[in-house]
């Protein structure tokens, strides 16, 4: 069984991965393809192009936290893979992905559908839609988190003896 | 001249267009005026905690999840102490 310890630095950038991939979905799939919601859709309504434009504004800025979460991950995998000391292990890596992808939701979830209310995930639905679709958004997190934490078990269980999925890769200096 | 002074000329030239533009649709100045508005219209602390917290939370949570818990309940040194090793001997 490999040492959980000497997985961090690959769980660390799974995390951040995964936190900045599940920004980008909820960005890019529910703000722009299907504009079901925006940053603040719940207290400037985008039908009007002054509304629609402060709700661009604030879209933006959250993909700028999504994108640095992002390379800050990538950044931390190149180390990972220069220093060449940290087994890489795919179902790990995948797993902590999962896991941060479901902790941004359920994070994300709480605090601005349920907490502040600044948007619901169809904001143009009302009453009891809206809320079902605010839970359905939580109880996606949570699912994703539980796959996380399995595959991340599951990996550190099953790389006992396997060589080929716990070798340290030698760094490359080009 | 360097190479690196010519270049940083160009910048006022890229970004005039971005301190002055008209609106797309109509091609009205008052356009300028709501992008300016835009911000302090929107800007609150509901609105920056709407977006700051959740990374916050997330960079927490991050941090929990990989904090030496059994070594910290078990009264062992965390790998925190131990990146302090041999400062007292300095």
């Amino acid at each position: 069984m490999i040492d959980a310890k000497k997985l961090r630095p690959l769980s660390i950038a799974g995390i951040l991965i995964g936190v900045g991939m599940g920004g980008f979905i909820d960005g890019i799939l529910l703000h722009q393809i299907f504009q079901v919601h925006n940053m603040l859709s719940n207290r400037y309504f985008p039908d009007t192009l002054v509304n629609e434009q402060i709700n661009m504004f604030w879209d933006g800025l959250f993909h700028a936290f999504t994108w640095i979460a992002t390379a800050w991950g990538i950044t931390l995998l190149w180390k990972i893979a220069k220093r060449g000391e940290t087994p890489l292990v795919t179902n790990f890596f995948v797993g902590s992905m999962a896991l941060g992808f479901g902790l941004f939701n359920l994070i994300e979830g709480i605090i601005d559908h349920h907490v502040l209310q600044v948007h619901h995930v169809v904001q143009r639905s009302t009453g009891a839609t809206q809320v079902f679709w605010d839970l359905a958004f939580l109880a996606s997190g949570i699912v994703l988190i539980g796959i996380g934490v399995y595959l991340r078990r599951h990996a550190v269980a099953t790389s006992q003896g396997s060589s080929r999925s716990t070798d340290t890769r030698r760094p490359v200096h080009v | 001249m360097g190479t690196f002074s010519r270049y940083m000329l160009l910048l006022p030239v890229v970004f005039a267009p971005l301190r002055s533009m008209a609106c797309p649709l109509c091609h009205s100045s008052t356009a300028d005026e709501v992008r300016a508005g835009l911000v302090s219209t929107s800007l609150d602390g509901i609105t920056m905690a709407a977006l700051i917290l959740p990374f916050t939370l997330l960079a927490v949570a991050v941090y929990a999840i990989e904090f030496d818990w059994r070594d910290f309940l078990k009264g062992h040194r965390t790998r925190f102490a131990r990146s302090n090793e041999g400062l007292e001997e300095l």
